[in-house]
C-alpha cells in the first residue's frame, strides 16, 4: 500500500466498489418488481378503468405541479440567488422544509392552513373556495412536495450563470425584462428542465400528503400511488404493475429531460 | 470548504472500516439478545387498545417486549404475505385472517374482541347529524373506509342493510385506508360524518369528536381476530401472551377500551 502508487486499495478501486453497490441498491428493488410482474396478463390489468383514470389524474397533477413550481419557484430562487437581504439563510432552509416533512405530516399541515378549521379556513369559505377532497388538493399537495427540487435546481443554475453577460446587456440600455428573456433565461434553461424533470417525478411519486390532504376517491384525488395502494390489499399483481407503469413513465421522463443537461 | 487529500489515502480507510465492522457487529448482537420479544401486526383500530396491553405484558414478570406494527388490516395481511417477520396477527375481519390462515401463515384464529359501527362526527357537529339516513342529506361530506379495508366493507354491508348505499354513496368525498384515516377526517373537522369503530370515538381531547349509535347497525356482527403466524404459538412467551389477551389482564384491558368481550 504504497502512498501515490496503484494498489489495489486506490481511490478509483474504492470509488468503482462503492458507486456498484450504490447502484445495485437501486436497482436490486426494481428487479424485484420486475421479476414479480405477471406479463401474460399485464395488459388485462393495467386498461381497467380505475388504473387509467389514476394514470391521468397522477400525470395532470403532476404536471399542474410542476408548472405552478416553475413560475413561482424561479422568482424565489432569483430572489434567493441575486438580492442580498436579512435572513436569506433562514428563508433558503425554510424553502428546503417540505421536503424533510414527513409527508403525511405534509398532509396534516396542508390541512391546518388551508382545510376547513385551518389558518385560511375562514378565508376560503368566505370566497366559496373548499380545497380538502378535491383535485386541487392533489395538486397543492404534490406542489408542496415537490417545488423545493425546482427552487433548488433553479439557485444553483442561477448561481453559476455568467452575470456579467447580463450586466453587459444592462450596460447597452437592455431593460430588465429584455435582460431576464433574452440573458438569464437562455443561460439557466439547462437548470429550468433539469428542475422540472425532478419536480415532475417527485409530483408524480407523491401519496402521504394527498391522501391525507386530497383524500383517496377514485377519478377525483386517487392518483396511481393511492390506487397503488390500494390495490396492495387485495390485488398484489395489479399493484405491481401499476407500480412499474409509473416508474417506467418517470423514468422516460427524466432519461428525456436530464439528458438535455448532462449534455448540452 | 478546503479539502485535504493527504486525508482521503489508503490509511484513512482503515478506521472507516473498523467502525463499520463495529456497527455490524454490534447491530447482530443487538438481534440476537431481543430475542424473547413479540411482534405483534395488528389492525389500527386496535392500535391504543393493544399498546396499552404490551405495556402492561412487558412489566409483568413472565412478559416480554412486545414490538407492535400498527395499519390497516389488509396492508398488514399484505406484508404478512410477503413474508414479514410476525409472531401475532390482529385483523379487523375474518377476511384478511382467512386470507393468512388460506396462504397457510396463520393457524388457529380466535375472536380477540367484539366491536360495533358507530357515526363519528366533529365537534360541535356541524352538520347536524342526528341518525344514518341524515348522511344522504344534500351536500354533507361524508368519509368511509375503502371497500376493501374492514371498516370499509362493514360500512357497505351496513349502507345495504339500510338500504341506503346509493343516496349515501354519493356523499362519500373519500374512501380512506384505513379507519384511522376516516377518524382522522372528522376530528379535524373536513368531513360532516364518518363511519367507524364504536372504539374509535374515544382517544384524543375529550369533545373534540362525537359519536352517534346507529340502530341499523343493531345485530351486524364486527369481530376482531387473532392468531399466532408461522408457528410461533410454540414459543412459551407467545404462548403467554395468547393467554394474557383471552382471559388475563389483556381482556380487561381491552374491555376498558371500549371491546366487548367475545
Amino acid at each position: 500500500m504504497k502512498r501515490g502508487g496503484r494498489s489495489f486499495f486506490s481511490i478509483e478501486n474504492a470509488f468503482a466498489l462503492q458507486a456498484t453497490l450504490l447502484l445495485a441498491f437501486f436497482l436490486l428493488p426494481l428487479a424485484g418488481l420486475l421479476a414479480r410482474v405477471p406479463w401474460a396478463t399485464a395488459w388485462e390489468e393495467l386498461r381497467g378503468e380505475r388504473v387509467l383514470e389514476a394514470m391521468r389524474l397522477s400525470l395532470v397533477a403532476a404536471s399542474l405541479a410542476s408548472v405552478i413550481s416553475l413560475a413561482f419557484g424561479f422568482p424565489l430562487a432569483w430572489v434567493l440567488c441575486r438580492r442580498s437581504f436579512r435572513g436569506k439563510e433562514l428563508m433558503r432552509a425554510l424553502v428546503l422544509l417540505p421536503m424533510v416533512f414527513p409527508p403525511v405530516v405534509g398532509g396534516v399541515a396542508l390541512l391546518a392552513a388551508f382545510g376547513t378549521r385551518g389558518l385560511l379556513g375562514g378565508v376560503l369559505a368566505y370566497l366559496g373556495v373548499r380545497l380538502p377532497f378535491t383535485f386541487a388538493a392533489a395538486v397543492l399537495a404534490a406542489t408542496f412536495v415537490s417545488a423545493p427540487f425546482l427552487v433548488l435546481a433553479l439557485e444553483a443554475g442561477l448561481a453559476s450563470a455568467d452575470r456579467r453577460l447580463e450586466e453587459a446587456a444592462e450596460t447597452l440600455g437592455a431593460r430588465p425584462a429584455r435582460v431576464l428573456s433574452t440573458i438569464t433565461l437562455p443561460s439557466v434553461r439547462h437548470s429550468i428542465v433539469a428542475g422540472l424533470a425532478l419536480t415532475w417525478a417527485r409530483a408524480a411519486g407523491e401519496f402521504g400528503a394527498t391522501i391525507t390532504f386530497a383524500g383517496n376517491f377514485p377519478g377525483r384525488t386517487q392518483t396511481m400511488p393511492l390506487a397503488i395502494y390500494e390495490a396492495l390489499q387485495t390485488d398484489m399483481n395489479g399493484a405491481i404493475l401499476m407500480s412499474v407503469l409509473l416508474l417506467g413513465v418517470s423514468l422516460v421522463a427524466l432519461l428525456v429531460l436530464r439528458r438535455r443537461i448532462v449534455q448540452p | 470548504m478546503t479539502t485535504h487529500p493527504r486525508r482521503a489515502g489508503p490509511r484513512a480507510q482503515r478506521p472507516l472500516f473498523a467502525s463499520l465492522l463495529l456497527v455490524f457487529l454490534l447491530s447482530a448482537g443487538c438481534a440476537r439478545s431481543e430475542r424473547s420479544e413479540l411482534v405483534v401486526f395488528a389492525a389500527a383500530s386496535l392500535g391504543e387498545a393493544l399498546e396499552a396491553v404490551a405495556d402492561s405484558f412487558a412489566a409483568g414478570s413472565d412478559g416480554a417486549p412486545v414490538v407492535l406494527n400498527l395499519a390497516a388490516s389488509h396492508i398488514l395481511a399484505a406484508q404478512i404475505e410477503e413474508g414479514a417477520p410476525a409472531d401475532l396477527f390482529v385483523s379487523a375481519d375474518s377476511a384478511q385472517m382467512e386470507r393468512l390462515v388460506a396462504s397457510g401463515r396463520a393457524r388457529g384464529p380466535f375472536v380477540l374482541a367484539l366491536n360495533r359501527l358507530v357515526l363519528l362526527v366533529p365537534r360541535g357537529n356541524p352538520a347536524g347529524i342526528r341518525r344514518l339516513s341524515d348522511l344522504a342529506r344534500e351536500g354533507t361530506r361524508v368519509v368511509v373506509g375503502t371497500e376493501a379495508c374492514p371498516v370499509g366493507s362493514y360500512t357497505r354491508a351496513l349502507l345495504e342493510r339500510a338500504g341506503l348505499s346509493e343516496e349515501i354513496g354519493r356523499n362519500v368525498v373519500s374512501y380512506e385506508e384505513s379507519v384511522r384515516g376516516v377518524v382522522q377526517k372528522v376530528r379535524l373537522g373536513e368531513a360532516d360524518a364518518g363511519v367507524a369503530y364504536a372504539t374509535d370515538a374515544g382517544g384524543g381531547p375529550p369533545g373534540e369528536i362525537e359519536s352517534i349509535e346507529i340502530p341499523e347497525a343493531a345485530g351486524m356482527r364486527v369481530a376482531c381476530f387473532a392468531a399466532p403466524l408461522d408457528g410461533a404459538e410454540g414459543r412459551p412467551e407467545v404462548r403467554r401472551f395468547l393467554g394474557y389477551l383471552r382471559e388475563g389482564e389483556g381482556a380487561r384491558i381491552l374491555a376498558l377500551h371500549g371491546f366487548g368481550r367475545p
